[in-house]
Order: structure tokens, then sequence, then C-alpha cells
């Protein structure tokens, strides 16, 4: 079992606080990401776990096991840089038994344990080469050995895909995902790319200025963000906001005028946020549809069109002045310089209150979305 | 024109060349030469070419002379002790300073910058009253001892200059540009901060280790006032200060650069040797040769 259990763990730099009091469960196997822009202070956590920056208050659990403070090799966690950090004068084999090496570990037994990880990743022909004569993606590959060969009951990736380029860092993703799914250990995960979060969480942790915004699976974010900034940041292209008038509320319900003039009804718990005169409307950017099957209508001016080829992006103004995002399926005839229209569904979209919580109700997380993505390629 | 102008930049660099090589090459043809083939050839092009009457006698009369190989032994396990404790201590110094965190240590790197301005002239007499006052460790009658003082004898030309605050710059400069991913990655692998220090951070500095052994070899092996100063005896002397000692006795100018070549070799050797490192690491230091 390798639980990792965070309470009220808090980090500060001389005055300045940078984590403010986390609580955190992560149970034995979860993939764990942790997400968020820059300086929300997901890396520093990250380093916290693994003992590379001091706990100034709170505890952490490994294991049942507190180890708050102590030394980071003690710890059982193994780590995967961004920068690789392999050693350059070493070979791959030298690399990857190193902390085996430290530890004083018999050599037929570095030696058994090096080629088993490298079996694992595909590494046995480069065991003897230096990683200047490595690809990236197999540097990446050796960086992960490394920490595989220690057996640890943790692992931490600290942005590990950021230095590939788009075609590996996908190739790169499924095989952690699979080697996640092989070796069923603890993983966490940071970054800032929402879309790896998406892809290969059990569970999502988006972090912002130092606190947690939410804990969740990918699709239960997805779903039901709790506030503007997580459903913002989860889902690509972002989500669109619109500001609108309240014209009346009930306990469960708000009518709101839309900023072209239209007036609809949404289904919302207000009793947070009683006497609310605007709030802001979400809707993402898959939602809104070409066709005008939508129950509200929207006419926008068309800026920019980008035409991936299964899907499209229109970039617009709404009423002069909102820009939004629209993305339909396949290759749209919109055009720039357009003037049309598109409808979504009231059932689709998010409301927020003037601090940003959600008012609506959560939505039923499907079943089969639940199970993680490294279950599911190993099933 | 732009043919002439590459013909004038080769002339010039030629000129420049000349003038830094005709001493060597005047001293390494002169010690082969006999007194008055020197003077002969003396204002001729002659005087820097292996031509007319070449001997060895020259080097023959130095060693009879002279203790010059006593003196030779005497600089190189001076040089080496002083260069190898040096590269130990000066890189441990800049190791901690550049990778560690511990409370006072920009005080400390403060100290070492500020160091580097002192001249080793200003402080050689209160040095040289330290050392005379500090006894050795010595054995008799089966137990320890405090004998005499430092001076006259080999430590005393090698462990006042162990350490040195420029070199202990020089490794901090290539120190603290290695990423520090490179010591978490190890601090994970439960390597000790000495562990990192010597699998990780010393093969991965190579150049500067090298730079920083010639440019503490040339110290070494040319230290000149501080023997004559703190050596007085035969037996601790090194080549430099003989120099003075040999060219005081009635000597021939072709012996005196039989010496000089003699004891010259060496630095040539591991200049020679060491050159392209040497040259890429100030390069790579981001300090001007």
């Amino acid at each position: 079992m390798a639980d990792v259990k965070l309470t009220k763990v808090v980090k500060r730099y001389g005055d300045v606080e940078t984590i403010h009091g986390i609580d955190l469960d992560i149970k034995d196997g979860e993939f764990v990401v942790f997400v968020g822009p820059s300086g929300c202070g997901k890396s520093t956590l990250l380093r916290m776990v693994a003992g590379l920056e001091d706990i100034t208050e709170g505890e952490l659990h490994i294991d049942n096991e507190c180890v708050t403070s102590v030394a980071a090799s003690r710890r059982g966690v193994a780590m995967v840089f961004q920068s690789y950090a392999l050693y350059p004068h070493m070979t791959v084999r030298e690399n990857m038994g190193f902390g085996l090496k430290m530890a004083k570990t018999d050599k037929a037994e570095i030696k058994r344990r090096v080629d088993e990880s490298a079996r694992i990743l595909q590494l046995e022909p480069l065991l003897d080469r230096k990683p200047k004569a490595l690809s990236g993606g197999q540097r990446q590959r050796v960086a992960i050995g490394r920490t595989i060969v220690r057996n640890p009951k943790v692992f931490l990736f600290d942005e590990p895909l950021s230095n590939l380029d788009a075609e590996l860092r996908v190739q790169m993703r499924v095989e952690i995902a699979k080697l996640h799914s092989q070796l069923k250990n603890t993983m966490i995960y940071v970054t800032h790319d929402q879309v790896e979060a998406m892809t290969m969480a059990d569970k999502i942790v988006v972090l912002r200025g130092g606190n947690i915004e939410q804990v969740g699976s990918p699709i239960e974010l997805y779903l039901n963000p709790v506030n503007e900034f997580v459903a913002g940041f989860i889902g690509s292209p972002r989500m669109n906001f619109f500001d609108c008038d309240v014209i009346a509320q009930t306990d469960d319900s708000l009518t709101l005028k839309l900023p072209c003039g239209e007036v609809c009804q949404l289904a919302a718990d207000v009793s947070r946020s009683p006497g609310m005169t605007r709030v802001k409307l979400g809707i993402r950017p898959e939602h809104l549809k070409e066709d005008q099957s939508g129950e509200i209508r929207i006419g926008v001016d068309v800026d920019v069109v980008e035409h991936l080829g299964g899907s499209t992006y229109v970039y617009a103004r709404y009423s002069g002045e909102h820009e939004l995002i629209i993305q339909t399926g396949g290759l749209s005839p919109v055009r720039r310089g357009d003037h049309c229209d598109f409808s979504f569904n009231l059932d689709q979209c998010h409301l927020f209150d003037c601090n940003g919580l959600s008012l609506r109700a959560a939505k039923p997380v499907p079943l089969h979305t639940q199970a993680p993505v490294a279950q599911a390629l190993s099933g | 024109m732009k043919r002439l102008q590459k013909l004038g930049a080769y002339l010039f660099l030629l000129l420049i060349g000349y003038v830094f090589l005709f001493p060597l090459l005047f001293m390494i043809m002169s010690s082969f030469k006999p007194e008055q083939v020197i003077f002969a050839d003396l204002y001729s092009i002659r005087a820097i070419l292996p031509v007319g009457d070449l001997t060895l006698d020259n080097y023959r009369q130095v060693f009879e002379k002279s203790d010059v190989l006593l003196y030779f032994r005497n600089s190189i396990l001076i040089t080496s002790a002083a260069v190898v404790l040096g590269l130990i201590v000066n890189s441990l110094l800049a190791f901690t300073l550049s990778r560690m965190r511990w409370s006072g240590r920009k005080y400390i790197l403060a100290a070492v910058v500020a160091l580097m301005i002192i001249p080793i002239e200003a402080i050689v007499v209160p040095l040289l009253l330290l050392v005379s006052k500090l006894p050795t460790i010595g054995w008799e009658q089966g137990g320890l001892v405090l004998m005499g003082s430092w001076l006259n004898s080999l430590e005393v030309q090698i462990l006042p200059f162990v350490a040195n605050s420029f070199f202990i710059f020089l490794f901090y400069q290539f120190f603290r540009d290695i990423p520090k991913d490179f010591d978490e990655a190890a601090e994970l692998d439960g390597a000790t901060p000495f562990q990192i220090y010597r699998h990780i951070i010393v093969p991965m500095s190579g150049p500067v280790f090298a730079t920083v052994a010639i440019l503490h070899f040339l110290l070494m092996w040319n230290q000149y006032i501080w023997p004559i100063m703190a050596v007085q005896g035969e037996d601790a002397r090194p080549v430099m200060p003989g120099i003075q000692i040999f060219f005081g006795r009635q000597t021939s100018w072709g012996e005196i650069m039989a010496y000089a070549s003699f004891v010259t070799l060496p630095v040539l050797a591991v200049f020679l040797a060491f050159q392209k490192k040497f040259v890429s690491s100030l390069a790579g230091a981001g300090i001007k040769g």
C-alpha cells in the first residue's frame, strides 16, 4: 500500500506563503495529476512530496508513515524531472543503476534490476550509450527507467513531456499510462497542459495560487466545475463566458437576459447567493452548434477560422464585444467575415455567481468515464 | 584588396608571435651554444636557430655546479602536493558555496571574492611571522612532539598556497552553471552531498579542473618571493630561487640559459598537454583569457 496523505501542508519562503494549507488524499495505485497555471504551486507541492523542499507546516504521510521530516531518499519516492537529469558522463546502464549503487546493492542484483527495467521500457539496445547519443524520447524513457529500477512506492513526474515535440508527447503519454497499468504504483504527475491531465489522470487536482480549487476525475471536472476558474481551465478550447443580467430569481431558478437581449430561464441553486443582479454564463465551444436545433440562438461575426481536419475552430464576436470560440465537427463552411447563427442548449450551460462559484446542480458522471485510462488500456 | 588585408593581418600576427616566441627560442637555442657563439649570433636570426657548434656542455656544467636536481625534485613535490590538495579543497568549498544551502554562505562568498584582490606581496610578511611561530608535529622517543617552526621546510611552501580565492571562484562559476536537477536526482537516488560532489559534479567538471590545475601549477612552479623568505637552506629550496643562487655564482650565459630551459620544460609540457581544455574552460566559464 502506498497512499499519500497531505494534511494542512503549508510552504513559506521567508514571509511569502506559496502553499496555503493543502489537504489531499491520494489512494494506493492512483494516477493523480496536479494541474494549474504557472506559479500555482503544483511543482512546489510535488517537490515537497519528494522531499526536495521542506514542509513549513502540516504533515505528509506516505504509506501511512509520517515522512514530513524524512530525507528524500528514504521516502520511497522516485522522480522524473522535466530536464530528464540524466548524468551525462554515465551510460544508460550506469544512470539507471546509480540509485542502487548508492544503496550499496549487490552488483548482480543491480544488473538484474536494470535489465528488467530496460526490458519493460525497451531500452536494452541503448544500455551502453551515453545520454548525448539518445533522442529526446529515449532520454525520457531512460529517466523513467531510472525510477523504475528503484522500485519506489510513489512515482513523481515533474512536467516530463514538456521538452518533447507534439507527436512524441502523445506517444510518451500513452507509454506512461501503459506503465501505470503495468506497475500499478501510485503516481503523481505535474503538468500545466490540461490535455495531458484529462487523458492520463484517474484524479485531477486543479491548483491556483497555492490552493486546491477542485479535485475529481477528469470528466467530473469537465461536467461539474465548482468555479469559473476550473471551468475555464479544464477543456480545450476553453469555455466561453458571458455576463448576463438577472431579471428574476427563485430558490431553484434564474431568469437571465443574455447580451443579445434574449431572455431565458435556467435551473440554479441560488440559496448561497441571494439577490444577485449579474451572473456569468459559461458554454463550452463544442456545445455551440452550427445548426439551429439548440434552445438559444446567437448571431456572431466570424474573425478567424481554423480548419483542423477533424474539427474546425471558429473565433468570433458575439453582440459586437464578447469574444467566443466555437468548435464544430468536420470541416465547417463558415468563413472569415461571415455573420452567422449558432445555437446551444441551456442544460449544457454553466452558471457562476459574482464570486465565480458554480450555481448549477452537479450533473451525473457516466460510470464508464470513471475508469482510469491506464486500467482501460490494460483491459 | 582583401588579399592585401589578409597578408597584412598575417604579417602582424607573425610579428606579435615573434615578439612572444623570441625570448623562449633564444633561451633554448643559447643553452646549446658556447658563450662566444651566443654573442656572435646575438644580432642575427641565428640567435634563435639551432645552428653552429651545438653542445650539451652548458647542461653538464649546470648539473655539476648546482643542486638543480634537488631543487627540481623539491619543486615537483611542492607543486604537485599544492595542486592536488588545492583541487580538492578549492573545489569542495566552491561546491558548498554554489550547490548547498547554509547560513552565512553569502558572506563567505563575499569574502572569497574580496580576497581575490589582495596580492600575495601584501600578506607575505604577516604570513612569514605566522609560519615562523607554527610548530611542526614530529615523532621522537616513541611519542608525538612539537618541533621547531615551519620555516625551511617543504610544507611551508605548500600549505599556505593550497586554498586560493581565485580558483575557488573559478570552480564556483563553473559549478553554478550545472543544473540543480542533477543534484536533486542524485539526492533522490540516496547520494550524500559528498557523493554528489564525487560522482556527479567532479566528473562533469573536467575543463575547470584542468584549468585550475594548470594555473595552480604555474603559480606554484614560479614561486619566488615566498621561498626566498621562508627557506634558507638548500634542502627545501625550489628551482626558481635556485636560479638566483646559480646566477650569483661565476657562470656563463649559456649555463644560465641551460638552467632556465631546464626549469621551463615542465611548464611548457603541462601547458601544451592541457592547452585545449584550458582554453575551452576559460571560454566556458565566461572569463576572458
